[in-house]
């Protein structure tokens, strides 16, 4: 049996304002997102917000480790209404160069515990200056013991995600 | 179809140069996990790839994020780079890293490499994670890894090292 099974996959033909995985089956023991995307707003402040199961309220709770300097920091965020920003390429990048996300959700359809996702994700550029760049790591807390069964995904300041941008969503099988 | 398939493994059986991957296949995404150790005796522990035989290291960008016990840092630099460990280390550990370059087949953007690597190998250990750009929107068909012993300066890897590719699908 094949442990990693693609769910779904979305290459956006247009820009789009976000992307939603629906109806995602609670047959897999955990899930894996690889986000390839692009904002087409203006400067350097590419971000996608993720909210599961369509809950719009104050559900959600970060931690991350980042660095757009040379200096590393870390933040938390509590009664969050979406999950941690994401960061991703958008208008003041170098052209044609999107950013990457990797998520990690064990245990989504676990309907006994809250919900954790592991992220790593990079702004990345042809830029050694401040803020041009941006490496990050979330862990990230939807307070919520459903099984997630839609993930929805869209660019921070409402702007969109440029043609192009992939959103590949695997579910993971243990033996 | 599996959504991961593994490309190609090299196990090294004696110390070499360079490792390259010509071969990559029809893919979404790839990924890379590597343990090694590069030839070097100084404790620059940086890997460097070049992808399609461009050599040019300012066709290449990295920033990246280290932590070392007591210490962070950050840094923007001209170049790509991985993790490793080098023969400075004390015990004979071999680095663990995961690179991962995503949508390496679309001539729409640049290609993007993340990668994770960490060691608790004395007495340079630390944990890091990279972003790097090659500024150039060519689909992929081979990656070269080496070790970095200095400035303009590369290495190969030692006996016992292994590099494993993996391609991953999209339906």
């Amino acid at each position: 049996m094949a442990a990693f099974t693609v769910i779904e996959h979305q290459e956006l033909g247009a820009a789009a304002a976000s992307v939603t995985f629906s109806s995602i089956p609670s047959s897999y023991d955990h899930l894996y997102l690889v986000i390839s995307a692009r904002s087409d707003g203006s400067g350097t402040s590419g971000y996608i917000r993720t909210q599961l199961n369509s809950d719009t309220g104050s559900n959600y709770s970060y931690t991350y480790l980042t660095a757009s300097t040379a200096t590393p920091s870390s933040a938390r965020g509590a009664s969050q209404t979406y999950l941690g920003h994401w960061p991703i390429c958008a208008g003041g990048h170098l052209a044609d160069t999107f950013g990457t996300v990797k998520a990690w959700i064990p245990n989504y359809a676990n309907t006994s515990n809250y919900k954790q996702v592991l992220a790593k994700s990079a702004q990345e550029n042809n830029s050694t200056s401040d803020w041009y760049w941006t490496v990050r790591l979330d862990a990230d807390l939807w307070r919520s013991t459903a099984a997630i069964d839609t993930i929805y995904m869209v660019e921070n300041d409402g702007d969109d995600f440029v043609q192009y941008s992939t959103f590949t969503l695997y579910g993971v099988k243990g033996a | 179809m599996a959504a991961i398939e593994a490309i190609a493994t090299t196990y090294l059986e004696s110390d070499v140069s360079s490792v390259t991957f010509s071969s990559l296949g029809s893919y979404e995404h790839l990924q890379l996990r590597i343990t090694t150790i590069g030839n070097a005796y100084n404790a620059l522990k940086n890997g460097i790839f070049y992808l399609n035989g461009d050599t040019t290291d300012s066709n290449y960008h990295r920033h990246y994020m280290q932590g070392g016990g007591s210490t962070t840092t950050a840094a923007a630099a001209t170049g790509s780079m991985w993790g490793l460990n080098s023969k400075a280390d004390s015990t004979p550990t071999y680095g663990a890293s995961v690179i991962d370059i995503l949508d390496y087949r679309n001539t729409n953007k640049n290609t993007t490499v993340t990668s994770s690597f960490g060691s608790a190998a004395t007495p340079n250990s630390y944990v890091e994670f990279v972003s790097c750009l090659w500024d150039n929107t060519a689909a992929i068909t081979s990656i070269q890894l080496l070790s970095q012993s200095g400035p303009q300066s590369y290495n190969g890897f030692t006996r016992g090292s292994s590099f494993t590719l993996y391609g991953l699908n999209s339906s």
